[in-house]
């Protein structure tokens, strides 16, 4: 089904008791697409995801993964390969036998079973300690184990939770390889984060959540430059220093497309701050107020954020 | 089906893993079943007296006395002699003796005419050991006197007849012999300690080892792992089935292994097997049904531990599992509304019907356990769906 969306899903809402945790959300997959979900604690990603994935109840909206009413029957959820936020899987089994058993609940079995078994312990880089109980594995390796849990019957959808929270760098890089691989391999992904460089580096198309609500999508290019693609660099003078006067001198400067006085300095918009930064700083200079403090900070997904809804990704 | 098993399997393999159910299913109820019942005098000795009456007094009779009174036997059998079956009674319901023989009187004279003639052998219920071999060696009496009078038998009836007709005559003189006729008589009204401790303890671990079980239920919620399941292909009445179906395994086995247990280190004689299997069945239903209830609204694991544990203790003083078969009044009334007491009260009279009882003696437990099982786990399996997608 190459032609058919891995994901379709559309205003989905729902609300625990006073507290609306997702609010009209809709997004679409394409097959071999990675699709991210961006956004601070409790914005609703899991929310979101449990409901696309069958395990929540919805109180309003539709999903079709690969073309199928996710309502229509047990069976549709075999398209999806569903990574929990948090490691589910049972501490007091061994690592073969979680993957057995989460393998034989997709349907699979025999030497069919075995072999992916196997062959994921490897991928993992848990062959070596297939045999012991999974509360004697580090937190890395609960995780890396968790991944696999969702992987062994081939989705077509892999949904992923946030999988590197807690996860020491080096296997935050493993996991994500491995995500890039999956993906190149034509696996549709949804992967929900709060890091943005994560999302950065992994999505074909973001959605941006905020509070309950997708407040943004697209690309990073188009989300970027839907909300001016612009760098900012951020002044700071010696104290005493007359800023609006500062901004003023900056305003008409070639290559300055805004410049005002803000907390703490002088801001000053441009769509290329590496060329304008030394021209800006001899101005001050040759005008008697040499620059303190320089900050350039590029657009990217956080300031896209930050412009959207006035804070930060990250509390 | 298939989910159901896998997930069966599963939680097996995690129930042998915890040495816990190894403790309160298995060790548990045999010790405290062994502690409790032989220090309020339990299983029979090896050593047994025989209340033997002669009624008879013959030259034919006289040496099953003396082989009961052999060198031989002097280990193990102690002869008490008194004068008829009554006085034999006697003996045994006032504990002098465990087991009686009693050749009636007249015995002789019926053989010698060939009319049938009966060893009578009297037992008491607690005395397993001790009725095999009362029996075994009045079987081995009998067979004396038959095969002596087989062949006077067969002679004489060779007199009149043709060689063809030998085998018939020779059958039909047998039939006339004696035989020893064993007559089980309950001469003791109450049973052993550990008769009913054997059943109310396994009973009392047997909620608890299942409670721990149904635990597992919130372990899922807890390790996240409902939320996998809920996610997977699979159905949650599936899922739901495959977890009973773990309990109900477990809790059987812990059921055969306090009746093996219990039967082959006391004699403790279970009785009719098919009732016993249906009881045993019922009582692990029930056991079900009320930690299933509790697991599926509680919270928590501690929450299902707690509480849980908190019910069995009342549901077990209430149905009387702490007073060795000698209930205050109160209680006695109370026991049969505990499906726990109701269970123990069906084994109980198991252990002492004659014959080891059957279906119809325990019908009122079976339906009861059984009926509350069922609710319990019609609700579980209602509100334990419900679970699965919050
Ligand atoms: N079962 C629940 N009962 C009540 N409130 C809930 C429940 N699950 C989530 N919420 C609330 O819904 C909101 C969204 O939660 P959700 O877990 O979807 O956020 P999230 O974006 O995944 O956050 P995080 O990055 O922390 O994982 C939060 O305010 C949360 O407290
Ligand atoms: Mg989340």
């Amino acid at each position: 089904m190459p032609d058919l969306p891995a994901c379709e899903a559309e205003s989905l809402r729902k609300a625990f008791g006073d507290l609306v945790a997702v609010d009209g959300v809709g997004f679409r997959i394409d097959p071999g697409e990675v699709y991210g979900l961006l956004g601070p604690n409790g914005a609703g990603k899991s929310t979101t995801i449990s409901m696309v994935c069958g395990l929540l109840h919805r109180d309003a909206g539709t999903v079709f993964v690969c073309g199928e009413d996710i309502d229509a029957g047990v069976g549709v959820r075999r398209h999806i390969g569903y990574v929990p936020q948090e490691v589910a899987l049972y501490p007091d089994l061994s690592g073969r036998e979680n993957l057995e058993f989460w393998g034989r609940m997709y349907g699979l079995s025999g030497a069919g079973l075995r072999r992916k078994v196997d062959a994921m312990l490897e991928t993992v880089g848990l062959a070596d300690r297939a045999q012991d109980v999974v509360k004697e594995y580090s937190g890395g390796m609960q995780r890396r184990l968790n991944i696999a849990a969702g992987l062994l019957h081939d989705p077509d959808l892999l949904v992923l939770d946030e999988p590197t929270v807690g996860v020491d760098p080096q296997s935050r890089h493993s996991i994500l390889e491995h995500v890039e691989t999956l993906n190149a391999a034509g696996m549709a992904v949804l992967y929900t984060t709060h890091y943005m460089e994560e999302a950065e580096r992994l999505c074909d198309r973001v959605g941006i959540m905020d509070e309950g609500r997708l407040i943004a999508e697209g690309t990073r290019r188009e989300l970027v430059e839907s909300t001016g693609g612009e760098d900012r660099i951020l002044l700071t003078f010696d104290s005493g220093t007359d800023l609006a006067a500062m901004a003023a001198c900056a305003a008409p400067l070639p290559g300055v497309t805004g410049a005002g006085e803000v907390e703490g300095g002088v801001q000053v918009l441009s769509p290329d701050a590496r060329h304008l930064l030394p021209v800006l700083v001899e101005t001050f200079v040759t005008a008697g107020h040499p620059v303190a403090g320089v900050e350039v900070t590029e657009p990217n997904l956080e300031t896209v954020f930050l412009h959207l809804t006035g804070k930060a990704l990250r509390d | 089906m298939g989910t159901a098993l896998v997930v069966a399997a599963k939680d097996l393999r995690q129930r042998i893993r915890d040495r816990s159910l190894l403790l309160i299913g298995v060790v548990a109820p045999f010790a405290l079943a062994s502690i409790v019942g032989l220090a309020l005098g339990g299983a029979g000795d090896f050593s047994t007296t025989v209340a033997f009456a002669d009624a008879d007094r013959t030259d034919l009779t006289a040496p099953f006395g003396e082989v009961l009174r052999s060198r031989a036997l002097a280990d193990v059998v102690t002869v008490e002699d008194v004068k008829d079956e009554t006085d034999v009674r006697e003996a045994i319901e006032s504990g002098e003796a465990s087991v009686g023989i009693v050749i009636p009187a007249g015995f002789t004279r019926d053989v010698q005419a060939g009319r049938p003639a009966d060893v009578v052998v009297v037992v008491d219920s607690d005395s397993q050991i001790s009725a095999a071999l009362a029996t075994g060696l009045a079987d081995d009496f009998v067979a004396r006197i038959r095969a002596g009078q087989v062949a006077v038998g067969t002679i004489a009836a060779l007199g009149g007849s043709a060689p063809a007709d030998a085998g018939r005559v020779s059958a039909e003189a047998a039939e006339q012999f004696p035989q020893v006729r064993l007559r089980e008589d309950r001469t003791t009204a109450e049973l052993r300690p550990i008769d009913y401790f054997a059943p109310s303890m396994g009973i009392f671990f047997l909620f608890f080892a299942i409670l721990y079980g149904a635990a597992t239920l919130q372990a899922e919620r807890r390790h996240r792992t409902l939320a996998r399941l809920a996610a997977a292909p699979v159905t949650e009445t599936s899922v739901l089935l495959g977890k009973l179906l773990a309990l109900f395994v477990t809790g059987s086995l812990i059921f055969a292994v306090i009746i093996l247990s219990t039967s082959l280190a006391y004699g403790v004689r279970w009785g009719d097997p098919l009732a016993v299997i249906a009881l045993a069945g019922t009582t692990v239903l029930a056991a079900m049904g009320i930690t299933g209830v509790i697991a599926v609204l509680a919270r928590t694991e501690e929450q299902v531990r707690s509480i849980g544990t908190a019910i069995v203790f009342v549901l077990a003083l209430a149905g009387g599992s702490f007073f060795g078969g000698q209930l205050p009044d109160f209680l006695r009334s109370l026991q049969a509304w505990t499906p726990n007491g109701a269970a123990l009260v069906g084994f109980t009279e198991l252990i002492v019907a004659p014959g080891g009882g059957s279906l119809a003696t325990v019908w009122p437990a079976l339906v009861f356990t059984g009926a509350v099982g069922l609710a319990g786990l019609a609700i579980t399996f209602v509100l334990g769906r419900r679970a699965f997608r919050t």
